[in-house]
């Protein structure tokens, strides 16, 4: 029986974050998560924001989801302050979710093959979101961070040509998205490294509440789309649920899910009406008192917003829940009894997003307060550290 | 053999990275221009601004009593200026290239 520390820095993860596994020859036997490397406080940073800066700096929380946190907050704000949003304004902004959606399951895609060790696959999945990219970056004006959405809609219009470029950008990935179902179902050495690995049976991910596609691979049919926010009231779409909720369950529901997306993008631009895009708000303008929560189906899950406002400009309390805080207790379990070989496919399986996960890490000591040096504080780490 | 196929299906194809930035309709927010024969040094942009990087400065550029600087290190570039400026002074440019040794090639009026 030995113990081996994985991460917080660590080759076989993008982002910091640290397994303490426990293991029996080369099968991890038990498994603990610790989180809380990249915390930037961007929860108190958006309480010293005025409501409208705040916009700007909630897509900045995730690279790959920004415009859903965006989307989140904006939509929060609208119920606290009553603003009805421009029918067109929706459908963009509906659009721009659903384009970041085809994106971050190709990235994932992507890492997943790179974890496995399949880097051709890699190069092709990267580069069939290279085209997604440039769509976003025409219709925001940045590649990542592309502040599309704003209050009462989207920012920019989508004009004639970008229009058509769309329409084709749908009919290119529907012909992908069978390559990689294909793929995915038929490829020796992905099945052999994927089939059975890391499954979550449903009444465990029933226990352990995971969302998003996690979820759906586990056979829980749960989309935080079907309860009609936005555009989606209208749209027509199925939800994609697998029954074995393993690694090649969860790839498989990802795959399934860039038709679905192409198919939702190609109804919104075929039925987008006419009109205003959104509504001008007078720089500073106070916020009405109130609470209010925000939900909406990010690429990865359900992420949920929580704001409060107590009548000034500023926002007194945003809280923020990321799906990655809600899967990845789901890795800890499910890595019990696997190789360690299979620990970082296993990770990559949830789509983890550490950079999103981290907002607060409150240490309970009972009380105790004391003040430290530099120096001082970096020896009680490491023998809190070794201690624990 | 899937993935066999596929390759040599790509070596017919043409090479996929070109530079597309030239395109006409292509909408890049890129480094922020100021025009300052427009300016009314209303400071709006100044207040608007989430991370502080345009200040106003008193200097002898216009006859206004302040006009604004732009510290482009500091920028974001939310667009909250170019949407909220009455007279349209503000604009973005194309220009992505933000690579200099000395800090002071950033700010710019």
């Amino acid at each position: 029986m030995s113990s081996v520390p994985l991460g917080p820095l660590h080759p076989a993860f993008k982002e910091p974050i640290n397994f303490k596994l426990k293991l029996e020859g080369e099968f991890v036997t038990d498994a603990e998560v610790r989180i809380g490397y990249t915390h930037r406080g961007i929860e108190k940073l958006g309480e010293k924001k005025t409501w409208i800066q705040f916009i700007f700096i909630s897509e900045k929380i995730c690279g790959i989801c920004s415009s859903s946190h965006q989307g989140c907050y904006v939509q929060g704000v609208e119920r606290l302050t009553g603003i009805v949003p421009e029918k067109r304004g929706i459908y963009i902004r509906t659009l721009t979710w659903e384009l970041e959606r085809m994106h971050s399951h190709l990235l994932w895609l992507g890492v997943l093959m790179h974890e496995i060790g399949i880097e051709t696959m890699f190069m092709y999945t990267w580069r069939d979101r290279e085209r997604v990219l440039d769509i976003l970056e025409k219709l925001g004006g940045r590649r990542v961070a592309y502040s599309a959405i704003t209050y009462g809609g989207a920012r920019r219009d989508l004009s004639d040509s970008l229009i058509q470029q769309i329409i084709r950008l749908s009919d290119f990935i529907l012909e992908r998205s069978k390559f990689y179902e294909n793929f995915i179902l038929n490829d020796k050495r992905f099945l052999a490294r994927t089939k059975g690995i890391g499954t979550l049976a449903k009444a465990e991910a029933e226990e352990l509440s995971v969302v998003g596609p996690v979820a759906r691979a586990s056979g829980i049919p749960i989309d935080v789309r079907k309860t009609g926010y936005a555009a989606y009231y209208e749209a027509p779409f199925e939800v994609v649920v697998e029954k074995e909720g393993d690694v090649n369950a969860g790839a498989l529901v990802r795959a399934k899910e860039l038709e679905v997306s192409a198919n939702i993008i190609k109804w919104i631009v075929k039925n987008l009406p006419q009109g205003k895009i959104n509504v001008e708000v007078a720089p500073f303008s106070k916020l009405p008192e109130g609470e209010t929560i925000s939900r909406v189906e990010a690429p990865r899950g359900e992420l949920f917003y929580y704001l409060k406002s107590n009548g000034s400009t500023n926002l007194e309390r945003i809280k923020i829940r990321t799906p990655t805080l809600a899967n990845i207790q789901a890795v800890a379990h499910t890595l019990k009894g696997h190789y360690l070989a299979d620990v970082p496919v296993i990770a990559a399986g949830i789509d983890p997003c550490m950079g999103c996960m981290d907002r607060v890490v409150t240490l309970n000591e009972k009380g105790k307060k004391k003040v430290m040096t530099e120096t001082e504080l970096i020896d009680y780490g490491i023998k809190w550290y070794e201690k624990g | 053999m899937e993935l066999l196929t596929e390759a040599i299906k790509n070596l017919f194809k043409r090479p996929f990275t070109e530079e597309k930035s030239k395109e006409k309709d292509w909408f890049i927010r890129g480094k922020l221009i100021l025009d300052i024969s427009k300016c009314t040094g209303c400071s709006l942009c100044e207040k608007v601004c989430p991370s502080k990087a345009i200040t106003m400065v008193e200097d002898n550029r216009t006859k206004l009593k302040k006009s604004p600087i732009i510290d482009v290190s500091e920028c974001i570039f939310c667009g909250l200026c170019v949407d909220y400026c009455p007279t349209k002074a503000l604009a973005f440019t194309k220009s992505c290239a933000l690579v200099s040794y000395e800090k002071k090639d950033f700010v710019k009026g």
